[in-house]
């Protein structure tokens, strides 16, 4: 069984990043998104009949796919949760495959936002999350997600060094990038190492410029049967293969965490799609902190475990380099709309796919993207393999 | 002074023993029964691999012992009532017994904390019916 290229991306919509949106609620803002990506299909409401509707950052989540069809006003036959925080948007493909692929739907529309309200949330995340906060708040705040990220970044540090000098490449090629996407959240902004270097410690051994920008935003795209995609005006973007893996909650599990959830999801990705990570022309990777990054990069097979800090010197991640990685300034430079967040690598990927990304567009052809998703306190992460070679 | 940091926001049924037993000095973790597993934090499910175990998890009481796994420091606090503890260190301990637990780390400049040191239980009697079971750096 497998869903290879039974499916494709057939249209989306990212709406701008930014800093807080306390004029718009979910519903609009996963409205806009929604009638942004039909529109972008070329499809009619009445074509949508699969709905994955996925809930910001402070979960307003209960019955979020009727709410929205009623919003929206379309009556899909089939709906579902997807339910893994930041690799919703990677993992929503991949769901909406396999219902295209099973015959329970023929365009499934896949969306998430975030109206982040700094007044309302400090920092924009959550409050206590009920299954931890017990175990972890008695001993003080972690500031947001930047204290689990930095205890990775310590002990991979211990474990095969990887200073904040190494990890900064992945900081500045994103900024770059971002330097190029006029919606991004530091369009304006160009980075140094230096600047990375001496950025202000925000939870050791992380600094600031290696962290995710928080923005309210949204994210919508519509996976469609490829048959049918083929007759639609927006070149397909297949879906070649895809899985996640789910090994824990948090760090209180006793399992190696400097080893990215990522590395089991991508050898099945891998497997599915019949390419290896050496065939990949283009990258869209779950970028919550440097750290992330590189520890996916070695557990989805690009790296060797350990290397990653050093393999990354080697490497030009900019839209004009060898290995170009999240072309739209990544979420650390784009911005982070909540669970959206994970969903603009899958919207970037499409973008750069279709030649479609402007001044940012990947210079060497596009052929095959790797894109993942990553949940919580790398709790759980999904792989995704796109092209648009129907004969992949 | 009433302590006002935050404790425990919602208790689970699994945890109120665990919370009980920190006034009298005592870190407790479960075990199942059936296959041996350590499990932290407490519940009803044994983790462990190809173990059916339901409510077979027995509370044990830990030596108090570990090593330091990772740690941060924090030096920004998003909560005004931590404001006169930065800087202060989160840790992952990994405790001999084979759980792993969040804490901080006392009494040690954070600039001499390392992973891999070993650490031992120094509590906290934050309230009267609440200690809070964070480490020391031990010799
Ligand atoms: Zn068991």
């Amino acid at each position: 069984m497998t869903l290879r290229g039974a499916a494709a991306i057939v249209g989306v919509c990212e709406l701008r990043p930014e800093r807080s949106r306390p004029d718009r609620d979910i519903p609009s803002l996963l409205a806009e998104a929604s009638l942004g990506a039909i529109r972008d299909a070329g499809l009619r409401k009445e074509d949508i009949d699969g709905m994955l509707m996925e809930p910001d950052f402070a979960g307003s989540a209960g019955g979020l796919n009727a709410k929205m069809a009623e919003y929206l006003g379309i009556q899909p036959k089939f709906g579902a949760g997807i339910n893994v925080q930041g690799a919703s948007g990677v993992t929503g493909a991949v769901l909406a495959a396999a219902i295209v692929n099973a015959g329970l739907a023929n365009y499934v529309l896949v969306a998430c936002a975030e109206a982040r309200d700094p007044n309302a949330r400090p920092g924009g995340f959550p409050g206590p999350d009920p299954t931890l906060s017990e175990w972890q708040n008695p001993f003080g705040p972690v500031v947001a997600a930047n204290g689990w990220y930095a205890m990775i970044a310590q002990r991979y540090e211990y474990l095969y060094g990887g200073t904040v000098d190494k990890r900064a490449k992945i900081a500045v090629d994103q900024r770059t990038n971002a330097n190029h996407n006029p919606v991004a959240a530091f369009y304006t902004t160009p980075i140094t190492r230096d600047d990375v270097v001496n950025s202000r410690l925000v939870a050791d051994p992380l600094h600031l410029l290696e962290c995710v920008m928080p923005t309210s935003g949204g994210s919508a795209f519509i996976v469609g049967r490829a048959d049918m995609a083929r007759s639609l005006p927006n070149k397909p973007v297949y879906i070649l293969g895809g899985a996640v893996h789910i090994p824990r909650q948090h760090f209180q599990h006793p399992s190696d965490f400097v080893i990215a959830p990522v590395e089991r999801a991508a050898k099945r990705t891998f497997a599915m799609a019949k390419y290896g990570p050496h065939d990949m022309d283009v990258l869209e990777l779950y970028d919550s902190y440097t750290i992330t990054v590189i520890l996916e990069l070695e557990g989805s097979g690009f790296a060797k475990t350990g290397e990653g800090a050093d393999w990354i010197q080697d490497q030009d991640f900019t839209f004009r380099g060898n290995l170009p990685l999240n072309t739209h300034g990544g979420q650390m430079s784009y911005g982070q709309a909540g669970d959206a967040g994970g969903f603009s690598q899958v919207t970037e990927a499409v973008f750069q796919a279709r030649g479609a990304a402007g001044e940012r567009q990947v210079m060497k052809d596009v052929n095959l993207l790797f894109v993942t998703g990553s949940g919580g306190s790398f709790a759980q992460q999904s792989g995704m393999v796109l092209t648009t070679d129907p004969n992949a | 002074m009433p302590y006002s940091k935050p404790l425990i926001d919602h208790p689970t049924y699994n945890s109120k023993e665990w919370w009980a037993a920190t006034q009298q000095h005592r870190l407790l973790y479960q075990r199942c029964r059936l296959c041996q597993t350590p499990v932290f934090p407490p519940r009803d499910a044994c983790p462990g691999p190809d173990c059916l175990g339901f409510q077979a998890n027995e509370w044990q009481e830990s030596a108090g012992r570990g090593t330091i796994y990772s740690f941060t420091t924090v030096r920004q606090p998003m909560d005004p009532r931590f404001n006169d503890d930065v800087p202060y260190t989160l840790a992952l301990i990994e405790m001999d017994e084979g759980f792993r637990m969040w804490s901080n780390i006392t009494g040690t400049p954070v600039e001499d904390v390392r992973i891999g040191q070993r650490v031992a239980v120094a509590w906290d009697d934050v309230t009267d019916e609440v200690a809070l079971p964070k480490f020391t750096v031990a010799g």
